[in-house]
């Protein structure tokens, strides 16, 4: 397995009042080609923030510190307008609530083509023909009316493939997923993660895949590492990951997942009663 | 200050984005309605609206002119003539003054729709006549300053909001800040004093210098019926009067309205989707000019149209100040006359102005934005 | 109260984000750190300083001459003397006496009223919430001014009537602020129990509705503190407000334009209202920045 992105004692601090806090701390990863790495771990435990320190968007006055090496360059050096050169067209991002991610103003259509032909210098009609395409890929039906059509057009899950579309336009060797299917109904989650699964296996293209859902995990994601408080915690295939954890904060983890379950049957239970 | 460039204040009953339908699957041809039908029911709406508005505002108006302590007989009389029962009664008479509220009234709301807005008490012209006098005098200076405000505020609210937290940003909020606070009446003074005052830069207030006579009256703007009538001189003369007045109130404006742009871009830029447009790698120039700008000017859009009309209020204090003969002046001195038919015309202008303009902008709003109207 | 879920908790998934914010939020600082903030507290507090202790601090009796008229700004008048031979620099120290508290009576008016209006509107729906947001609606149909003068005029010059037209101006202001927050307010119960508003509700709508609404009130208020002393000023200006001698700003900047030539007569007092109303307006800048979590580093410091 030959490695696409690695992260090294990465280290991404934010300023407040007093100084500086660190909300990654030291955190080491590894992502190869073609396969799908989940990083799991609670709201505010760094996930994010490792993402959004690879494609050098981070919040004004973050530090960073700590090598992330893509394709042979460490990331973290990069100026913004070579970064730029790889956001959307090497690596891409999709976020978490396509609500917000799509501009509402802009047709899909721009939406798909614009970095596109900037990226890859196409011209116009090329660019359509190959959106055209992509939206075949992610199952948006009638993918030239699609084109045409505005985001709120769409329901969450067309908004998200859409979104996938996007990210995927330019052919790139990475896909970041933060959080893809927390905005989604359950009903929909499941055809998004199993889009995520087929676009693997097809491009080859490989997925960081953030989440905070163990169930989600353990669905898409060939290995996994646990984040808590900015550092990783446990690593490893997925498999051993969630039934042999070593940390206790994984054990905690999932013994919390199990009990929320049960919560949720016994709440959609008194749901129902009330509506006798 | 209120009466020029509103401060961040929503419109009145305006949408912000409405709430996006997340559960319509794309199909068949659930576009977007079809389009004419959707204008002609947005305007038909809102005009019914704008009417019962305007109802409204004269039943307002004429409550309030009429039973509250004010005699306008006392106001508009001297004392001596006053004094004297018989004139008195003549005067009352005259206006109508001695008939019961209800009819004064009705007549005057059937006055309205024939298109009589009735006889102003202090000019003896009738109102109509005055306003027609009056409004594009202020209309004159309004539009040029309106003009102004908006493109300067633009382009410094998004230089603003791009470096925000620079000393550019912060300078330039102070100073918008301080156009704010300032008196409007106070401002125009102290620009009198120095540019004419001391520089002599600019004429003493008025329309036109004591020379020349106005041009042959089209629209009553000195400026366009004297290029109209091929006066040049008469024109340029005419532009000198309008720099100070226009100055004044594009200062004003452009204060009120460049904090709001400056406001609806940082929003805009702290939205996901121009974060998700910078993780494409696209380009400063495409993402400020094709996504920042188009969602930031919304907004603008109908705060700049409301400013046209509080602009009005500011020119009343500003023409005090440059004896500038337009609706201000006219309103301040029918509000002091207690000359009921003048104010209740000058009332119905500019609600009609106001509503318009509501109008005009809900219109626009519906072109412009995609997400209003589509299922 | 019920914790939903985590898996179904889309809701959860924003506060992930302001988690972030807090951290980020944080780096506000403390008020103290804000030159602006302070620069304006002080302003305030010196002009209230000056507006409560206005007749000891005053060199000379504002009302009455106490020099030779339009004399221009020396040693013994800083400010210079007015038509009168009034010292001025103790008439706008005077004013600050007439312009403060007015000012905040008409914002405690206007709150109370359009609180009221807000209120009523928001919890009893329908057609007095109809009524009362058509009312609103028509009383923000007229530039501010206008409106007032109108009301002024109409009832006679006069302080008394220059309070009231003011705080008819501005109570629809108030009354959208508290009515959406009524809204918000019984948005939520609804969803957390599931239950229509009862008898009980009202008490504990007002409860919740305080806090919620006291926040864009509060920084509502702070800014409208400086429009009305704008206004009074207008109308001063106009003749239609506070009569003479009472030493109002706008009133001394009237007279002081009938003859360019004396500036010092209306310089001054139009750099107190300046100075004033800018500090409120900074202020209530200040407040809001520090409300909205999305402040982060960059504000006007």
């Amino acid at each position: 397995m030959k490695p696409i992105l690695e992260i090294d004692a990465l280290r991404v601090s934010l300023p407040n009042a007093e100084g500086f806090t660190d909300v990654v701390k030291e955190a080491t990863l590894t992502v190869n080609e073609g396969e799908i790495v989940g990083l799991a771990g609670e709201s505010g435990s760094g996930k994010t923030m490792t993402s959004s320190a690879i494609l050098g968007i981070l919040p004004k006055g973050a530090r960073t510190s700590g090598t992330i090496t893509f394709e042979g360059t460490d990331l973290l050096s990069l100026s913004n307008s070579e970064l730029s050169r790889i956001r959307g067209s090497r690596i891409s991002m999709i976020f978490q609530d396509p609500s917000a991610a799509l501009h509402p103003l802009l047709t899909i259509g721009t939406q798909i083509t614009e970095h596109m032909r900037h990226h890859l210098k196409i011209g116009k009609r090329e660019a359509t023909e190959r959106a055209v395409m992509l939206l075949k890929q992610v199952q948006i039906a009638e993918p030239r009316k699609a084109l045409r059509s505005y985001p709120h057009q769409f329901s969450g899950g067309m908004r998200q493939r859409a979104a996938i579309a996007i990210a995927l336009a330019c052919e790139p060797r990475m896909l970041i997923a933060d959080e893809p299917t927390t905005a989604l109904d359950v009903t929909v989650q499941d055809g998004i993660l199993q889009l995520f699964n087929r676009l693997c296996d097809e491009t080859g293209v490989a997925v960081l895949f953030i989440t905070h859902d163990l169930g989600v995990l353990s669905t898409i994601a060939d290995r996994a590492y646990v984040f808590r408080d900015g550092a990783v915690v446990e690593s490893g295939d997925t498999d051993d990951v969630l039934l042999r954890p070593t940390h206790e904060y994984t054990q905690a983890l999932i013994a919390s997942r199990a009990q929320s379950l049960a919560q949720e049957r016994v709440g959609a239970e008194v749901q129902e009663g009330d509506h006798k | 200050m209120m009466p020029v460039g509103a401060q961040e204040r929503p419109p009145a009953s305006h949408p912000s984005a409405p709430a996006v339908d997340a559960s319509s699957a794309i199909c068949g041809s659930n576009q977007r309605k079809p389009f004419m039908p959707l204008l002609l029911k947005t305007i038909a709406k809102r005009l019914l609206a704008t009417v019962a508005l305007l109802w409204g505002v004269t039943v307002v108006t004429f409550l309030l002119v009429s039973v509250v302590p004010g005699d306008p007989a006392a106001a508009n009389l001297s004392q001596q003539a006053y004094d004297d029962p018989e004139i008195r009664e003549a005067f009352r008479s005259k206006w109508g003054l001695d008939q019961p509220l209800i009819v004064q009234y009705g007549q005057y709301l059937w006055n309205i729709l024939h298109g009589d807005l009735g006889v102003s008490q202090q000019t003896n012209r009738p109102v109509l006549e005055d306003l027609s006098r009056y409004i594009p005098a202020t209309i004159e200076i309004a539009i040029p300053a309106m003009v102004i405000a908006i493109i300067v505020a633009v382009a410094l609210g998004i230089l603003s909001a791009m470096r925000k937290g620079s000393a550019l940003d912060n300078g330039i909020r102070v100073l918008s800040l301080t156009g704010l606070s300032t008196p409007p009446f106070w401002l125009a003074l102290v620009a009198l004093y120095v540019f004419f005052y001391i520089f002599g830069w600019v004429p003493n207030g008025g329309r036109l210098s004591n020379m020349y006579d106005p041009p042959p009256t089209i629209t009553g703007m000195y400026t366009i019926d004297a290029l109209a009538a091929g006066q040049i001189t008469v024109f340029w003369d005419a532009v000198w009067h309008l720099a100070l007045p226009v100055g004044i109130l594009a200062v004003l404006t452009t204060s009120g309205l460049l904090r709001f742009v400056r406001s609806s871009m940082l929003e805009v830029l702290d939205s996901d989707y121009i974060r998700a447009a910078v993780a494409k790698g696209l380009p400063r120039r495409i993402i400020t000019w094709r996504h920042v700008f188009k969602a930031g000017l919304l907004p603008v859009l109908t705060v700049s149209a409301l400013t046209m009309a509080s602009l009005m209020g500011g020119a009343v204090l500003v023409e005090q100040v440059l004896s500038w003969p337009g609706l201000g002046q006219y309103a301040y001195k029918s509000a002091l006359g207690l000359d009921l038919q003048a104010i209740l015309g000058v009332t119905l202008f500019v609600a009609i102005v106001y509503t318009g303009i509501n109008l005009i902008v809900d219109v626009l709003y519906t072109v412009i934005d995609p997400r209003i109207g589509a299922k | 109260m019920i914790s939903l879920p985590p898996v179904l908790d889309a809701a959860k998934a924003k506060r992930l984000n302001l988690k972030t914010s807090r951290m980020l939020r944080t780096q506000f600082g403390s008020v103290w750190t804000r030159p602006w903030t302070v620069i304006s507290l002080a302003v305030i507090t010196i002009w209230t300083f000056l507006a409560i202790t206005a007749p000891w601090v005053v060199p000379f009796d504002p009302l009455k001459p106490v020099g030779e008229n339009l004399q221009a700004p020396s040693s013994t008048h800083w400010f210079g003397t007015d038509e009168l031979g009034r010292d001025v620099l103790s008439r706008v120290i005077a004013g600050s006496q007439l312009s403060l508290p007015l000012a905040v009576i008409i914002v405690v008016f206007s709150l109370l009223v359009g609180g009221i209006v807000g209120l009523l509107a928001g919890y009893l729906g329908r057609t007095v919430d109809g009524i009362a947001m058509r009312l609103a609606d028509l009383v923000l149909a007229f530039p501010q001014i206008i409106l007032a003068m109108a009301v002024t005029a109409a009832f006679g010059p006069s302080t008394g009537n220059a309070v009231l037209a003011l705080v008819i101006v501005s109570w629809p202001l108030y009354a959208r602020i508290i009515r959406s927050s009524v809204l918000s307010v019984r948005e939520q119960e609804y969803v957390v129990s599931g239950h229509l508003l009862g008898s009980g509700m009202f008490k504990s709508l007002v409860k919740d509705v305080i806090p919620n609404s006291a926040g864009p009130a509060l920084v509502m208020s702070t800014i409208e503190l400086g429009n009305a002393i704008l206004m009074l000023a207008a109308l001063s200006y106009l003749g239609l407000g506070p009569r003479p001698p009472a030493a109002e700003w706008g009133a001394m900047i009237a007279l002081g334009s009938q003859n360019l030539s004396n500036w010092w007569i209306s310089l001054f007092p139009g750099l107190a209202i300046l100075t004033i109303v800018m500090a409120f307006n900074m202020l209530g800048d200040s407040i809001q920045d520090y409300l909205d979590p999305r402040s982060r580093g960059g504000k006007l410091r």
